[in-house]
């Protein structure tokens, strides 16, 4: 196994970059983590990408920078390790010139915590939650200084289930997202039809409010709005994007009645995937049909959508979105690529593809922007 | 009400721990809380409050699991059955009621005491029937009897359902049939609480039992005549054992690592009508260790425990003495140990077929090595005769114990007391396990295992072993390879769909 991965630029790969217009400042590196078994690492400099590093790790479902901007995380959707029940998350230092990674530490969730998919960082950078979407378990780990994760110091587990058995027979916490005043995380649980409320104390996990939701909704991508009153969740399993008002002081979630946009079921376990512009006034999500992406513009009072436009990207489901200022990443897992969209000024639409390089069956996406 | 004992609790240490210290491995991997239960009441209202508080639960009634699939529990709470005080004796349709955290010697007492009858269990006092039971439950009486399971026919269950509601259960053959099979032998920790078993019938208890024995001199074995007893002991039982006279023989073939001077044959014998008026069967079967120069003795059967001490308790010392009928009650509780607890492992095997020459030499270099720095006193290789009434096939698909062809099971043991010594022993016995599975013949697809076949039968789930983990084919091991595990992964994803009870060895959904 290529648990080290090739030393940084040993194994330089062109890719196969549609265009060589992309901005000079944006993105410096890209970590992609594919279904093939690995990490690549992305230089993207001048409007060049090239491939310098490809790093051994099983199914790293999700990826994401942690906030000292030193270490990448890996979540494996992985359902055995060491003989053992369980997933991993892994951590790796990352060189900051380079871009280069090196495993740093991999550590083994609790019993049972199968399939971790998605994890949410404390923005003190001392601990991760993950969400064992297969277990029906959230998990806690300490991140130390030096990047290393320490053992599990909380674990939840979860019950529940919905009438859509061929995806509800028990519990799948699917994501897990921070409000933006870091005091509390939003879990979506796509098997048990719930919204948990849960807040980080002393390591610990501690659940303060849960909303049923309607049976068979199957909840999955959420995104805060930026102001934190309010935040989006993709009913994976009817193609409803529902807005819910968050009260933060009194740790409550209320829903809006009607969905505030509609779109179609596209693949239930991947559903439809959202991404918040950062100034709050425009939400991405894929869809209409297989490959589209649609952009919203945002009532900050209200929540509210207003289809804007949509365009298509890829051919196939989106796995995952992120939102940089002035372009949107999205990882056609199914096409075996990654596509870069710029956006109009202010995030108002699509001003055009800007590239799409091709990465064997890509699951996550994480960026490190250049520095100047 | 459940008494809920959390770290601040002075009973929280002790209670935290499993009777083999190895248990929990860290501070980090000790559970929560232990929440203690009165009743079955208690149980539901404890079980749905963890649930609800998103915790794991593990569960407890003896507390002598071999591995650590109860109190390592981090961030859990254990449920423990051992104060459950609901009424003994018939249950509510008749029969006899047996609790889940009842220990064996209690319930010998209680069945003998008030009925006259006993179930075919283990010989250790303090081993909780909960787990025991639901592992199979294999004794001294097994082999006249049958397993325990063989005479389960009702079980109470709490299991969790896909909403997460506590939901109590009785299973029987025309109540979740499938349940109930699963729940007579696939081992414990697995589907939900099982809080009490109903026997309809049990046999009648023997009146009375002779123990006997005989030890040999390690300072003047051979490898020759070690690997002739190993056979002869394995020859027996597969040419006799059938027999139906030989049915309330149980024999335990004790091969003590060399450290200690003896090692032995010790034998528990009734007539099949529950008498000792005829010990011909027990006389020719000591006789051929006789034979090989061993020393006839009385004594009591070495009772598999956590608290071995040392193997100073299970060393045959020399000197004849007559073969004197005793009370069978007396020789089930007064000499059944299990009190003391003690870092350990364990490993097992079941064997269809006589020792080979190569596997009984490779049994005699291993209780011969010594490996430098390690203390293997209280090492044993506990060969237990198997079969007779164990043997009826119709059983294994009934239950969920289906090794029903097997003449021996091997339990591995080895007891110590520091934790400083625990990579010396588990390296030991890994080595001596791997090593006798490996001998010339073994399949090599499966080597290092007893995978059921022509000459081995799997493993026991009452004796689980971390260490089959390593192999993929791990559940066909404990489960077989004829169809029992998917089953049984079906009836967990039925009745656990959230795989709330779970631990490092149970079934995957």
């Amino acid at each position: 196994m290529l648990l080290r991965g090739a030393a940084c630029a040993v194994m330089p790969r062109r890719m196969q970059a549609s265009s060589r217009s992309i901005a000079r400042t944006n993105p410096g590196f890209a970590f992609v983590g594919s279904a093939s078994g690995a990490i690549h690492v992305v230089r993207v400099e001048d409007g060049r990408l090239q491939e310098i590093q490809r790093i051994a790790s099983r199914s790293p479902a999700h990826l994401a920078i942690h906030p000292d901007g030193k270490f990448l995380l890996a979540a494996n959707a992985v359902h055995e390790h060491d003989g053992l029940p369980q997933a991993t998350l892994e951590t790796y230092s990352l060189g900051q010139r380079s871009g280069c990674l090196n495993l740093c530490s991999r550590q083994a969730l609790s019993l049972s915590a199968t399939d971790a998919r998605h994890f949410a960082i404390t923005p003190d950078g001392q601990h991760v939650a993950v969400a064992a979407y297969a277990g029906g378990l959230y998990n806690v780990l300490p991140i130390g200084a030096d990047g290393v994760l320490g053992l599990v110091t909380s674990i939840r587990k979860e019950v529940g289930c919905g009438p859509v058995t061929t995806h509800q027979a028990s519990a799948h916490p699917h994501t897990l997202q921070f409000d933006p005043s870091g005091q509390y995380l939003v879990g979506t649980d796509f098997g048990a039809d719930r919204l948990n409320v849960l807040a980080l104390i002393g390591g610990k996990l501690v659940r303060h409010a849960h909303v049923q939701l309607p049976a068979g909704a199957g909840p999955a991508s959420v995104v805060f709005h930026p102001s934190g009153s309010f935040f989006y969740v993709a009913h994976a399993l009817t193609g409803h994007v529902f807005c819910y008002q968050f009260q933060a002081s009194e740790k409550r979630i209320s829903s809006t009645s009607a969905p505030v946009a509609v779109l179609p079921v596209i693949a239930p376990e991947t559903g439809t995937i959202l991404a918040m512009h950062a100034d709050g006034r425009f939400l991405y999500g894929s869809g209409p049909n297989p490959g589209f992406i649609s952009c919203y513009a945002v009532d900050e009072q209200s929540g509210a959508l207003a289809k804007v436009e949509e365009i298509r990207v890829a051919g196939g489901a989106i796995h995952s979105l992120t939102s940089t200022s002035g372009y949107l990443h999205i990882v056609d897992r199914s096409g075996s690529r990654i596509h870069t969209l710029k956006l109009n000024r202010n995030g108002a639409g699509f001003a055009g593809k800007s590239h799409s390089f091709a990465i064997e069956e890509p699951m996550s996406l994480a960026l490190l922007p250049a520095t100047s | 009400m459940a008494v809920i004992v959390t770290r601040q609790d002075a009973r929280y240490n002790t209670l935290k721990k499993s009777r083999n210290l190895r248990w929990p491995a860290t501070e980090q991997q000790s559970a929560r809380q232990i929440e203690l239960c009165d009743s079955t009441d208690d149980a539901v209202r404890a079980l749905q409050s963890i649930i609800d508080a998103g915790l794991r639960p593990t569960i407890r009634s003896g507390g002598h699991c071999y591995e650590d699939f109860v109190v390592n529990n981090p961030d859990g709470s254990i449920l423990d059955l051992s104060l459950l005080a609901d009424a003994d004796g018939p249950g509510d349709r008749g029969g006899y009621r047996i609790r889940a955290g009842q220990q064996l010697g209690e319930v010998y007492l209680n069945l003998y005491k008030r009925y006259g009858v006993t179930i075919p269990a283990g010989s250790c006092y303090t081993v909780g029937a909960g787990g025991h039971i639901s592992g199979g439950g294999y004794g001294l009486l097994s082999r006249l009897h049958g397993l325990t399971v063989d005479w389960v026919t009702e079980v109470e269950i709490l299991t969790v359902d896909a909403s997460g509601r506590v939901v109590p259960r009785r299973v029987s053959k025309s109540q979740d049939p499938d349940l109930f099979r699963a729940c007579r032998g696939a081992g414990g920790g697995n589907f939900g609480v099982i809080t009490a078993y109903t026997c309809d019938k049990l046999p009648t208890a023997p009146q009375e039992v002779v123990n006997a024995g005989v030890s040999f001199a390690w300072e003047s074995m051979t490898e020759d005549r070690f690997v002739e007893i190993l056979t002869t002991f394995g020859h027996y039982w597969e040419t006799k054992g059938g027999n139906k006279e030989t049915w309330g023989l149980f024999s335990l073939l004790n091969l003590s690592h060399s450290s200690s001077p003896y090692f032995g044959v010790s034998a528990q014998f009734c007539n099949p009508d529950g008498t000792c008026r005829d010990l011909s069967v027990l006389e020719e079967f000591l006789s051929l260790f006789e034979a090989l120069k061993g020393t006839k003795q009385s004594a009591s059967i070495p009772r598999d425990s956590a608290g071995a001490d040392q193997g100073s308790r299970r060393e045959r010392r020399p000197g004849a003495q007559a073969m004197v009928p005793q009370l069978w009650l007396d020789a089930t509780v007064s000499g059944a140990g299990g009190g003391n607890s003690a870092r350990a492992k364990y490993k097992s095997a079941y064997m269809k077929k006589n020792f080979t020459t190569e596997e009984a030499k490779c049994i005699y270099r291993h209780l011969k090595r010594t490996v430098p720095g390690v203390d293997l006193r209280g090492s044993v290789l506990a060969v237990d005769s198997y079969g007779g009434a164990i043997n009826r096939p119709e059983l294994a698909d009934e239950t969920c114990s289906w090794q029903r062809s097997s003449i021996m099971k091997l339990q591995y043991q080895s007891y110590w007391r520091r934790p400083e010594d625990d990579a010396g022993r588990l390296q030991w016995m890994r080595e001596f396990y791997d090593e006798v599975y490996s001998v010339a013949g073994a399949d090599t697809r499966y080597a290092r295992t007893p995978f059921p076949g022509e000459r081995y039968q799997g493993c026991y789930i009452n004796y689980p072993d971390r260490d089959m983990l390593e192999h993929t084919f791990w559940p066909q091991l404990y489960y077989g390879d004829q169809g029992l595990y998917p089953f049984l992964q079906g009836v967990k994803r039925r009745y656990d769909p959230n795989n709330v009870f779970h631990h490092a060895m149970s079934i995957r959904p």
